[in-house]
């Protein structure tokens, strides 16, 4: 029998099948506080994050929180910076620390085995960090020398005026860091921000990997035994901002060969009735290598190594920002084509084979998603600090499954008005 | 360890399998015994614009994606000096569609002009995006240059210039796919819920009467020991100096590459590495400092580079460095530093086993290096590095007549 090459063989539609999220163990420490975890994969590995309500959203002065998440593992009372690397890079962990929009996440990557010896520095990091002068003076140089190397990139400067638009720079989702921020920074509104904000009796401790009962008895030997008492600092409140400033053309580069093009609007959060539908519609426009945007603007004209669009929640709202760099003298052309696409998604509805495959592709990637114990984690982690349940998990897979291509044109009617976005073009 | 069954189809193809019981994907990961060491010097970054074109339609499937992702699959690829590596990743259930598409493309690409029209703008982009549009974008360009001579090592995956991409023409894309891209020059790797015989039939079926092709047979020139400290000097208008060292290492698969590795962890990997520690915290010469090596097949690169802090002297940084180098090669390593490095490997290698994808892909790799039941070795070759050897493997490396320096500097 001949091969027929041309018949794609016949498939299963991913929206057909289950998607089941892994369970996950809550428990409470001796001390009361919430440890989150799950066993799953076969390599003797583990994942542990504490997360802080200490993100931008609570620094009191621009800065900070990037230079806390910076010099957490500096120093403490008992050990200086080197040993307290050293003792981690020993045993070939990982320890990062991440300042994001509303958390700041410590996380510890390593082999199960070397747990126990791990634990009692993450400790001391999380309950004596002391910030040395020393070592903030260096962080200091160090950071301002980065900022300087970042600011002759066109799509850095790019990505801080599209949030700082959208935002304002008085908001915490709109400031970005700057040299004279960096400069004024002092070991005092260090010591005030982790005093406040990484306090273990607010945290959230996230664990996956292979573990089981040894494991959780050794987060609770090391994390259960504190008496720990809230700060009783107060989550700030900021107001939402009217957009002013709808264009930007900057010059940062007078001899770059290409452009940094960054589109956006704010979005809602994850809480919202549209967020999930929209996950759907941001996939099929710009989510995607097959999106309409990559299809027209990389596939077809050639402008760009790549164009996207991503939605970013946040806790307190969010965007969604299209984004790309293409050469300096097609910039114009490709902010125009970025329009047209907006505009035919208002205006025609996507066809059935589209939609499906955009649905296929979005939850056969989630098929693969929940397969290891990290991405399994992050899907609870997003979860749980969100206040969701499972159940809204399943709901998402639902709506992932049943959105149609009407409801899909009448998310781009209310969401895809050129009007709503504002747009940056750095050269 | 890593378990896997193998076999070679009548056309040469050879073909591994690795299974995991517990994973509702499918892996697909085909290597192709090709990377920009085969390119010719007038015809740089073919192999990788190449990449590119393999996504622009095949003989019998106008496009590649589209398929892929209607089948809830993902893919991508990526060329290095030494290989172009393919994967894709797809639920279980709709696993032929894999074998239908990668087959379709070995067995020959439709060689569209609107295609290396489009791809040609699209790694022109990508050139300026990475290579021109970026500080100190060009410094692996003017790098590989002063360490390779002979060797096409001498040029990065990306090509030496725009030109060369943009002058591309159809009949060399022919050329090319006709002399590397059939079943005697690629390993596939399928891991997944599967089973040998499952994997045996898909791939006869889908594979199995492409032919052969012909053997390619790789000629490139060695480079020649190096016998002299080579020095370059560039300016340009970035915010601070940066420094960029180079010295060449033996070949993988050879003990040296293995203390090479751990050399690399214990001199600048990390904040509490002997680099770091010294040259940033201490003597505060730099802002940030790394030393790695380049992991190619044919004999590489150890590299030291970082940036000079702002006032200080990039003489004096070089020095310093040099300083350091030294202590190594006079005083060797002591034996908590050692087990730090092989420690830091032992977790590499775990997390690196995590992904479905990351094992298919290195089965593959080392089968292509001769045999996949290397990869089970290569702890062993690490836990036996002892600190005389390593010492030794310093001496051998760190010689100033194996020294390529390259001083970049901030235009005044």
């Amino acid at each position: 029998m001949v091969l027929d090459r041309k018949t794609p063989p016949a498939i299963h539609d991913a929206i057909e099948f289950d998607y089941v999220l892994p369970p996950i163990n809550t428990v409470k420490l001796d001390n009361g506080l919430p440890l989150y975890w799950l066993n799953a994969g076969v390599q003797d590995v583990v994942e542990i994050d504490w997360v802080f309500r200490a993100g931008l959203w609570h620094e009191q002065k621009p800065s900070v929180a990037h230079a806390t998440a910076g010099l957490l593992k500096n120093g403490t009372s008992k050990y200086t910076a080197e040993q307290i690397h050293e003792s981690l890079e020993f045993y070939g962990a990982q320890l990062k620390v991440n300042a994001g929009n509303d958390f700041s996440t410590v996380t510890l990557y390593a082999l199960t085995k070397h747990l126990p010896s791990l634990l009692p520095m993450v400790y001391e990091i999380l309950t004596d960090a002391i910030f040395p002068e020393h070592e903030i003076e260096i962080h200091k140089r160090n950071a301002i020398q980065r900022l300087l190397v970042n600011l002759r990139q066109c799509e850095f400067v790019a990505n801080q005026k599209i949030d700082a638009m959208l935002f304002s720079e008085t908001h915490p989702y709109g400031r970005f860091s700057k040299k004279e921020n960096i400069e004024a920074l002092e070991r005092e509104d260090l010591i005030t921000f982790y005093k406040n904000w990484y306090s273990l009796a607010t945290a959230k401790i996230f664990m996956a990997g292979r573990v089981g009962d040894k494991e959780v008895k050794c987060v609770n030997d090391f994390f259960g035994k504190i008496k720990a008492t809230p700060s009783g600092a107060q989550e700030p409140n900021f107001i939402p901002h009217e957009v002013i400033e709808k264009t930007a053309q900057i010059v940062n580069d007078p001899n770059g060969v290409q452009g940094a093009i960054r589109i956006g609007r704010q979005f809602h959060n994850r809480h919202h009735p549209d967020y999930a539908p929209m996950v759907v519609l941001n996939t099929l426009f710009g989510g995607y290598f097959g999106s309409r945007l990559m299809s027209n603007i990389r596939e077809d004209k050639g402008y760009t190594y790549g164009i996207y669009s991503s939605i970013t929640p946040d806790m307190h709202g969010g965007s969604l920002i299209i984004h790309t760099e293409t050469g300096r003298d097609v910039t114009e052309k490709a902010v125009k084509e970025i329009y047209k696409e907006l505009d035919l998604l208002r205006n025609k509805v996507a066809s059935e084979d589209e939609l499906l495959l955009v649905k296929n592709y979005l939850l056969g990637g989630l098929l693969g998603d929940l397969d290891g114990p990290f991405s399994i984690l992050q899907r609870w982690r997003t979860l749980i600090l969100n206040g969701f349940t499972k159940e809204h998990f399943n709901n998402n897979i639902r709506i992932y499954k049943t959105v149609t291509a009407e409801e899909l044109r009448e998310l781009a009617q209310r969401y895809f008005k050129q009007d709503d976005f504002c747009e940056v073009v750095v050269v | 360890m890593l378990q896997f069954e193998r076999f070679t189809l009548n056309n040469g193809l050879r073909v591994l399998v690795h299974i995991d019981k517990a994973t509702p994907m499918v892996a697909m990961n085909i290597l192709y015994d090709v990377g920009a060491r085969d390119e010719e010097a007038n015809r740089t970054g073919f192999a990788h614009l190449f990449e590119h074109l393999m996504f622009g339609g095949s003989m019998n499937i106008p496009v590649y994606d589209e398929p892929l992702q209607m089948a809830g699959g993902e893919n991508n690829a990526y060329t290095t000096n030494d290989i172009t590596n393919y994967h894709l990743q797809i639920p279980l259930k709709n696993i032929e569609t894999a074998f239908w598409l990668e087959s379709d493309r070995m067995l020959s690409l439709a060689f569209s002009e609107k295609s290396l029209d489009v791809q040609r703008k699209v790694v022109c982009e990508e050139f300026k995006e990475h290579y021109l549009n970026k500080p100190y974008g060009d410094a692996w360009h003017l790098m590989r240059k002063i360490a390779y001579k002979q060797h096409p090592y001498q040029w990065p995956t990306i090509g030496m210039n725009l030109e060369q991409i943009e002058t591309a023409q159809l009949d060399d894309v022919k050329a090319f796919f006709y002399k590397h891209y059939n079943p005697l020059n690629a390993v596939m790797c399928v891991a997944g819920n599967i089973t040998v015989k499952q994997v045996k039939e898909l791939s006869e079926r889908w594979f199995g009467n492409i032919p052969s092709g012909d053997k390619y047979v790789r000629n490139v020139a060695a480079e020649p020991a190096q016998q002299e400290a080579r020095t370059q000097t560039v300016h340009a208008d970035v915010p601070l100096d940066a420094l960029y060292k180079a010295w060449h290492i033996g070949p993988r698969l050879t003990p040296p590459y293995y203390a090479t590795d751990l050399i690399t962890e214990i001199m600048g990997s990390g904040f509490a590495s002997r680099l770091y520690q010294r040259l940033v915290k201490e003597e505060q010469l730099f802002s940030n400092i790394n030393c790695y090596h380049t992991g190619s097949l044919d004999p590489g690169l150890v590299v030291i580079e970082g940036k000079i802090r702002e006032g200080k002297s990039i003489e004096a940084a070089n020095e310093a460095v040099e300083a350091e180098l030294a202590k190594l090669v006079a005083g060797g390593v002591t034996d908590d530093e050692l087990q730090k490095a092989k420690n830091k490997i032992e977790a590499m290698i775990a997390f690196e086993d995590m992904t479905l994808l990351s094992r298919a892909n290195n089965l593959a790799f080392y089968e292509l290096m001769g045999d996949a039941a290397m990869i089970n070795k290569e702890w062993d070759h690490y836990q036996s590095v002892t600190k005389d050897f390593l010492r030794e493997t310093a001496q051998q490396i760190f010689r100033t007549e194996n020294s390529n320096t390259l001083f970049y500097k901030k235009k005044t």
